[in-house]
């Protein structure tokens, strides 16, 4: 069994890759996603994410990308094509059309889009440590007050998600088994109370490790600068655009 | 010199903590202020470190100077060279993702080099046998290693004075000592305790409480001694852990191996303690998380009574009192989480009785030590023929750990006591050490 983290420890490509080039290929990746209007243009590109995801971190990587968006892929499934009733009809209930061809592809265009999405952000974070992305943002003219700002907002989000299952089993064993349905707005508002206190409380923490939130502190980890980072950044600048062109 | 003057506090609620409270410290002196939980210690921490200021109640102008400098008119950020605090809820203080940074961090807000923080930083590391852990993330530690991590933390802060919260209960014996050392070490050290532990005998150069608002001094500890009234046992019950393997690791670093834990057998009857002990990180909370069915064992078979049960049937029998009791608190009132276990009004008043809580109280006000008795409430309402007290005795005074543990003797509950508190140790009963990786 595993302890959850956000990042995943492996010595392999995807882990050696510079900091800076991830998100380069990150940001690059999304406006492709969001810009790309050929569904098998998204779904060669998700192929290539989903083969990155399981050659770095198996199928518990993928397991993790996909669980955040599985349930809202049911509802994109299950609520689009009704929405979207011109064209082509697939199903009809007398003479009123339910689902349309358009429809359907709507939806599983918007599903695509949607889990690339999931699986960029978790092969981001999962292949590096926030403390080199800060580092990275910073490297990038970013201020630094700026780059911390978001580097926690993301840790924060994280360690959300990792409290939402310490509460839930807290909860479990004081109900003395699953949580179940009116358990599950306890959870949430147990939870909300710690995101109102983690909030206050990383602040005083930054203030008593001395920081002013002003200035720029000593790099922790400071990242080479090399001219094959920037070849490799160009790379992955261009890499999603290639499945357009495809 | 260390100079407090004139300190009086009131939260918005109108509560009076402090009343012209004052103190001064030579240079190289350490002080231990002992009360009991909910008396302000937390409080005083906060004030003088900068975390509690005028926006959370009514702060009269007092006046806190250390070696001349007016800490009070330093900004917050400035005012950490000054004033150091770790707090008796590790977690709060922590920001980075890795063990680590936040160490280094505090270095690297004050701009020291980068070479000079890989250097500081290791060795702080080091001191508290972090290092294989050091590009671990935070939320992968025990709570042990948390507290150790907390220590460390500070120490990278190099201010003057040092207050430390609660800070050694989690702590094994050893690591207690190299504390001790550690604290030697400080120009002024301040530890706030609700309860005399019996390492620090003859440390400190003076003591107090505090009463009425302000601090009066202690001539001795007051000593205590700990016993547990055993109840007649109405019906016995018997829970069996027979051949339990179990292993655990962390994602984030090398250092994958967390825990490996191997039990051979392991039983616990009604109405009776029995003691669980092992180095910080051994796997004690482990071996509870197992036991109430919130991990998966490897192999290995649960039986009570002679018949095998599975984790529902577990989570149903056990009650398990985390060491951190915030997380299975949800409801705004203390007696909003009593009600959600129990309906009958009676159970509820003796329960409150019982562990010294007041129904109107804030959850989220509360104090680590009235958590913890509100913790011990409700699972006492809830009469499980078994009780996990994961370290009962943090932020606790010795009269409140008799209280909760008597509490669930007279359930006639059979309990499974984790604990590095020597008195505890001493008091004779049997029990199962973890050390490398079995129990035994």
């Amino acid at each position: 069994m595993n302890i959850r983290s956000g990042y995943i420890y492996k010595d392999d490509f995807l882990h050696r890759l510079d900091a800076r080039a991830k998100i380069f290929f990150t940001l690059s990746s999304l406006l492709f996603l969001i810009a790309e209007s050929s569904s098998s243009s998204i779904f060669a590109f998700l192929s290539l994410i989903v083969i990155l995801t399981f050659h770095s971190l198996g199928m518990m990587g993928i397991n993790r990308a996909f669980a955040p968006v599985s349930f809202l892929l049911l509802f994109i499934f299950i609520l689009s094509p009704f929405s979207c009733r011109e064209g082509t009809p697939l199903l009809m209930l007398s003479d009123f059309v339910l689902v349309t061809k358009e429809g359907l592809s709507y939806s599983l265009h918007l599903a695509l889009r949607l889990t690339g999405i999931s699986f960029l952000f978790s092969l981001l974070f999962s292949t590096e440590r926030m403390e080199n992305l800060l580092s990275a943002l910073t490297s990038f003219g970013l201020k630094y007050p700026i780059s911390l700002s978001v580097i926690l907002s993301f840790s924060f989000v994280h360690r959300l998600s990792l409290r939402y299952s310490e509460i839930k089993d807290a909860i479990s064993l004081r109900k003395g088994g699953s949580v179940g349905r009116k358990g599950i707005l306890d959870v949430l508002s147990a939870l909300i109370v710690y995101a109102l206190k983690e909030v206050s409380s990383t602040s005083n923490a930054l203030v008593g490790k001395g920081y002013d939130g002003k200035g720029k502190v000593t790099d922790m980890h400071p990242l080479s600068s090399s001219y094959s980072v920037v070849i490799i950044s160009i790379i992955c600048i261009l890499l999603p655009w290639i499945f357009h062109l495809l | 010199m260390l100079s407090i003057k004139g300190l009086s506090f009131s939260y918005e609620d109108g509560e009076r903590i402090f009343d012209d409270l004052s103190l001064s410290m030579d240079e190289g002196e350490r002080i231990l202020i002992l009360s009991p939980p909910g008396s302000g210690k937390t409080t005083l921490s906060k004030i003088l470190s900068g975390a509690l200021g005028e926006d959370d109640g009514e702060l009269s102008g007092y006046s806190f100077s250390i070696d001349g400098d007016d800490v009070l008119s330093l900004c917050d950020s400035r005012r950490s060279a000054f004033v150091a605090r770790v707090s008796q809820d590790s977690s709060e203080l922590f920001v980075f993702p890795t063990l680590w940074d936040e160490v280094a961090f505090p270095m690297a807000a004050r701009k020291v080099p980068y070479d000079e923080i890989r250097m500081k930083a290791d060795e702080i590391i080091g001191y508290y046998d972090l290092g294989k852990l050091s590009e671990s993330s935070v939320m992968e530690l025990s709570g042990g290693e948390m507290r150790r991590l907390s220590l460390a933390s500070a120490d990278a802060l190099s201010s003057k004075l040092y207050i430390y919260d609660e800070s050694f209960d989690e702590l094994s014996k050893g690591y207690r000592e190299r504390v001790k050392e550690i604290i030697g070490e400080k120009k002024y050290a301040i530890v706030l305790a609700s309860r005399f532990l019996e390492c620090f005998e003859g440390f400190f150069d003076k003591m107090y409480t505090i009463s009425r608002g302000r601090l009066s001094l202690l001539s001795s500890v007051p000593k205590y001694s700990l016993s547990f009234q055993h109840a007649e046992i109405e019906e016995e019950h018997e829970l069996r852990v027979e051949n339990l393997s179990f292993s655990l690791s962390h994602e984030s670093s090398s250092f994958h191996s967390a825990l490996e834990l191997r039990v051979p057998s392991f039983s616990l009857k009604s109405g009776r303690i029995k003691l669980l002990t092992g180095e910080n990180g051994s796997g004690k909370s482990t071996f509870s998380k197992l036991l109430v069915g919130l991990y998966q064992e490897s192999t290995g078979t649960f039986s009570l009574d002679g018949v095998r049960i599975g984790s529902k049937d577990r989570k149903r029998r056990i009650s398990y009192l985390m060491q951190d009791p915030f997380p299975s608190l949800y409801l705004p009132r203390v007696r909003d989480e009593l009600e959600s276990v129990s309906s009958d009004n009676e159970r509820i008043e003796e329960a409150m009785a019982v562990f010294s809580l007041k129904g109107d109280e804030y959850v989220s006000t509360l104090s680590f030590g009235k958590a913890k008795m509100l913790q011990s409430a409700i699972y006492y309402l809830l009469r499980r023929p078994f009780v996990i007290l994961d370290e009962p005795d943090v932020a606790l005074s010795y009269a409140d750990v008799e209280k909760v543990v008597d509490a669930f003797l007279s359930t006639g509950a059979g309990i499974l006591l984790i604990t590095h508190d020597e008195n505890i140790k001493k008091m004779g009963y049997e029990g199962y050490t973890i050390s490398d990786g079995v129990l035994s």
